[in-house]
């Protein structure tokens, strides 16, 4: 079991509760939508499973590990095992594709030589090989979301989350980017999507979460959108 | 720390420098002026120390003994005075050499001395020069117990004055420099800070993809330190050409200013700790809060 959220409950400074209440279990190796509208819980739930943020009730248990447990300092250990992908794809701006991608190797202390050999396989994973000297401003955005995409898979990650991560993108480029994430999970890697894309979930038909005012109120293997776009 | 990892830490730190160019020549042109402050006030307290040395050196107190006394006892006294602690040196300077001294001062008129050449008026003294002025009260406290000694001559009043004077350079200096390098360190830091906001974004994508604290602060850090040596560098050479117009010109009485060639090291090393460390310092306090993510 790679994720297991048990009666997990979040309220921040004496507010109404982020999240009441919310029970799963995401196996390795699944593809997992997070639906809901916007305010639902869902982004709550995205910075739980970076430990951006920690449950007030309950336990949120990613590889046998209840992030509360996580301490400060081990918390760049465990982001390590994570992959993580944002709708705004967060490029440095001045640095080329290959650079944005290599940094993630540079953080970790990955040598030089393997760095070298990693980041073309990676880039002709996403489809980007030819791309390695561009810089962000010269990408489509669909171009910058695969940079996102390989940086967030370049140290190999259990897990990967993606918040969004076709919000900013035309119908076609979403289902490339979703193409490749599926691609990514066909490997082996957790994929965990939260997304509004509802031809996409539907089409797609893969295991949806639904969320609304902070409670689960669906979650079917196989699922659709459920909502209106 | 690996090789990659210092050299990524170096290169970031140099982009950032050239791409906030305004900050950072500010920065510097302001910590140039606070360490060369501070230097203007180091190599003042060192030349207001040399040079109460000389004084001190010039201020004798001379010893008068009793007429009556024979050679051989005012020999024993001059013994007994190499004694007391804190004296430096002990001359004699008998009533002949006094007597002769005054006769030529007075030059044409030296006749009026002369007629009293056998009935010589002055009394058998010692020339004494003390370690520490601070020790002048004690010492002269001492002479004046020693059977045989008339009175004396000192410079009690003046070295009174010259010490306060010392120690209140001292005191106010310390103080000057402790303040100079606070603004120093809120320069740096608010520097540093400028550079932190513009890579907040970059930050925030670090903690995401798992970089340690030190990971992300390393490069700052550097940044400081690149500073702290830039405006050090460029402070000891401003320091060492105005010192060097200052020594050329200098002209108080007899007494020298320290020569460069002695304090240089003192100076530099202040410089590259102040500088270093303060850039360094800054640069780690103002990118904490900007690693809570």
């Amino acid at each position: 079991m790679m994720v297991c959220a048990r009666n997990v409950g979040k309220t921040y400074d004496l507010g109404k509760p982020v999240l009441s209440n919310v029970n799963f279990l995401i196996d390795k190796g699944e593809f997992v939508f997070l639906v809901g509208a916007s305010g639902a819980g869902k982004s709550t739930l995205i910075k739980m499973f970076l430990r951006e943020t920690l449950p007030t009730e309950g336990e949120f248990i990613i590889n046998d590990k209840d992030i509360k447990e996580i301490e400060e300092k081990d918390i760049p250990m465990f982001r390590r095992t994570l992959g993580v992908v944002f709708q705004d794809f967060r490029l440095l701006d001045d640095r080329t594709v290959y650079e944005n991608v290599e940094f993630a190797m540079i953080i970790v202390g990955t040598p030089k030589r393997i760095r070298r050999k990693r980041v073309p396989e990676i880039l002709h994973q996403v489809g980007l090989a030819d791309r390695a000297n561009a810089y962000p401003d010269q990408l489509s955005g669909g171009e910058k979301q695969r940079v996102a995409i390989a940086r967030a898979i370049i140290n190999n990650p259990v897990m990967l989350v993606a918040d969004e991560p076709t919000g900013n993108l035309d119908p076609e480029t979403a289902w490339e980017i979703m193409h490749i994430l599926d691609d990514i999970n066909k490997r082996g890697t957790t994929v965990i999507v939260a997304t509004h894309a509802k031809e996409i979930v539907d089409t797609m038909k893969k295991r949806v979460i639904a969320i609304e005012h902070g409670n689960i109120v669906r979650d079917e293997e196989k699922g659709v959108y459920g909502y209106d776009s | 720390m690996t090789r990659d990892a210092f050299k990524y830490y170096f290169r970031q730190a140099s982009k950032s420098l050239k791409k906030n160019k305004v900050t950072t020549l500010a920065s510097i042109s302001t910590t140039v002026a606070t360490l060369f402050i501070l230097g203007a006030f180091m190599a003042f307290i060192f030349n207001v120390s040399y040079m109460t040395e000389q004084f001190s050196r010039g201020c004798q107190i001379q010893v008068f003994i009793d007429e009556t006394l024979d050679a051989e006892q005012y020999d024993k006294i001059g013994d007994k005075i190499k004694l007391i602690e804190g004296v430096a040196s002990v001359e004699k300077y008998t009533k002949e050499q006094i007597f002769d001294e005054n006769v030529e001062k007075l030059g044409d008129k030296a006749e009026i001395l002369e007629g009293l050449r056998e009935d010589n008026p002055f009394r058998d003294s010692y020339k004494i020069e003390i370690n520490d002025l601070e020790l002048t009260e004690t010492v002269v406290k001492a002479l004046e117990k020693i059977d045989g000694v008339a009175n004396t001559t000192d410079f009690r009043e003046a070295a009174g004055y010259i010490n306060m004077f010392r120690k209140t350079v001292r005191n106010v200096s310390i103080w000057v420099v402790i303040l100079f390098c606070i603004i120093t360190a809120f320069i740096v830091a608010n520097a540093v800070k400028v550079s932190v906001y513009g890579r907040r974004k970059e930050i925030n994508i670090m903690k995401y993809v798992g970089a340690t604290d030190w990971f992300i602060r390393w490069p700052f850090v550097v940044e400081g330190v690149i500073m702290g040596i830039y405006s050090a560098l460029i402070s000891f050479a401003v320091i060492w050409i105005a010192y060097f117009f200052i020594y050329r010109n200098f002209s108080f009485q007899d007494l020298q200013m320290l020569p460069f060639k002695n304090i240089w090291w003192m100076l530099l090393a202040a410089f590259g700790a102040v500088g270093i460390g303060i850039g360094a310092a800054g640069s780690a306090i103002s990118i904490r809060k900007h690693l809570k993510v």
